[in-house]
């Protein structure tokens, strides 16, 4: 029983007799293996993710099922999601399934990938320096995130900071970028980012949009980056950016809130955030004029790395 | 008056960070933050021979005066045992 990866189509026998079309993802550091009864569903991933397609994965991926229930009755019809056997989420329509296998994928990096110290942020980069963006739902990180890689910065997502948790280094994991409708907008306005439009309505935020990074730029998508610069936003339209520095102390207790498996770390937690907090300034941003707010973090991004440099060691001409 | 101090609780993992520090405390899984002088204090709990030895101390160190350094202390103390990081309270 062969599967066919590169064809969403071509379905195979599984889970008993249902018709199963499975189509691969490697995101980054993530892997993901989407399965469903319905060839549809892989289509409608496939808008936002058909650049991610692979015939393997380095590692155990993500296995997300999307099941539609059986009705004769179009408008009657019902697609079931779950993430590694966990069930997730239900809904009508099949051109929701994008969003909702991103949230299911969301879930299982959470529960199952202890293996990345995660935290509830924004990752962007240039060349081999990142900046977090780390805030809770709300603070306006995806907004600033799609307007700094509007602005030429490399993409590592805007939902999980991973961090390999030996070396300190961030992962990428490029999903989507998921705007909520309010800074459709801004980004219009201030970047020229146009032709957003809802692919998903959920209950507490109303539309969201989906942005794949490697529409707005070819090659915006880093693989990994070492983090420089600590950022907390707090979404604010409109106005002059001001950033206020904040100690290493309040940045790793602000971090510790932010992270998803900050306790089953433990001690280790705390040596992984530490370390984080002493290799990146941190600052609380109160974000302002979209265009201002990225101009303001290219200048503290500068002044971090210049930082950096004059505590280098002097390298002696040989 | 000289009280005795109460003793830090040797499960506590403590990161110093330019003058302040975090605490992590597996057993309730909390982590607490200890502004500068909270973390004298804290510190001095170990070394110290008393609480009105503390005060002098840091009475020596910060511009407090000895009635200012007392009151900081018996209530910095207080806060670190509500937050489990000492084993109780100033002791007659």
């Amino acid at each position: 029983m062969g599967e066919d990866q590169t064809n969403p189509a071509a379905p195979n026998r599984a889970d008993g007799d249902a018709l199963v079309h499975v189509a691969r993802y490697q995101l980054g550091v993530i892997g993901l293996e989407l399965r469903s009864d319905s060839r549809r569903a892989v289509r409608e991933y496939d808008r936002y993710y058909a650049e991610f397609r692979c015939a393997s994965h380095a590692t155990d991926p993500i296995v997300v099922d999307v099941r539609r229930s059986a009705s004769r009755w179009r408008r009657n019809q019902r697609f079931d999601v779950s993430s590694n056997g966990r069930p997730r989420s239900s809904f009508r329509s099949a051109a929701d399934v994008p969003p909702h296998v991103d949230w299911a994928v969301n879930w299982a990096i959470g529960l199952d990938r202890g293996e990345y110290f995660q935290v509830h942020a924004a990752v962007l980069s240039r060349g081999a320096h990142g900046v977090v963006l780390a805030g809770a739902s709300g603070s306006g990180k995806s907004t600033l995130a799609a307007a700094l890689l509007l602005s030429g910065w490399g993409y590592l997502g805007d939902e999980f900071a991973l961090l390999d948790p030996d070396d300190g280094r961030l992962l990428a994991f490029p999903k989507a970028l998921c705007l909520k409708q309010p800074s459709w907008k801004l980004l219009r306005s201030a970047c020229g980012l146009s032709g957003l439009r809802a692919c998903c309505r959920r209950r507490a935020e109303g539309p969201v949009a989906l942005l794949p990074a490697r529409r707005v730029r070819g090659d915006a998508i880093a693989t990994s980056a070492m983090p420089r610069l600590l950022v907390f936003p707090a979404a604010r339209t409109g106005g002059a950016p001001r950033a206020r520095p904040i100690t290493p102390a309040d940045a790793l207790m602000r971090l510790a809130r932010l992270s998803f498996n900050f306790f089953s770390y433990g001690a280790r937690g705390l040596e992984v955030l530490e370390r984080l907090v002493r290799s990146a300034p941190a600052y609380e941003l109160a974000a302002g004029e979209l265009r201002a707010t990225v101009r303001l973090l290219g200048e503290l991004f500068d002044d971090a790395l210049e930082a950096l440099r004059e505590d280098a060691p002097m390298r002696v001409p040989a | 008056m000289m009280h005795a101090l109460p003793r830090i609780q040797s499960h506590l993992t403590v990161r110093t960070l330019a003058g302040e520090a975090v605490v992590y405390d597996p057993r309730s899984r909390a982590t607490h933050r200890l502004n500068a002088t909270a973390l004298t204090i804290w510190r001095w709990c170990a070394e110290a021979r008393g609480s009105a030895d503390v005060a002098r101390r840091l009475t020596a160190t910060f511009e407090v005066d000895a009635a200012q350094a007392e009151a900081d202390v018996r209530a910095t103390i207080d806060a670190l045992y509500e937050r489990g990081l000492t084993d109780g309270l100033l002791l007659s």
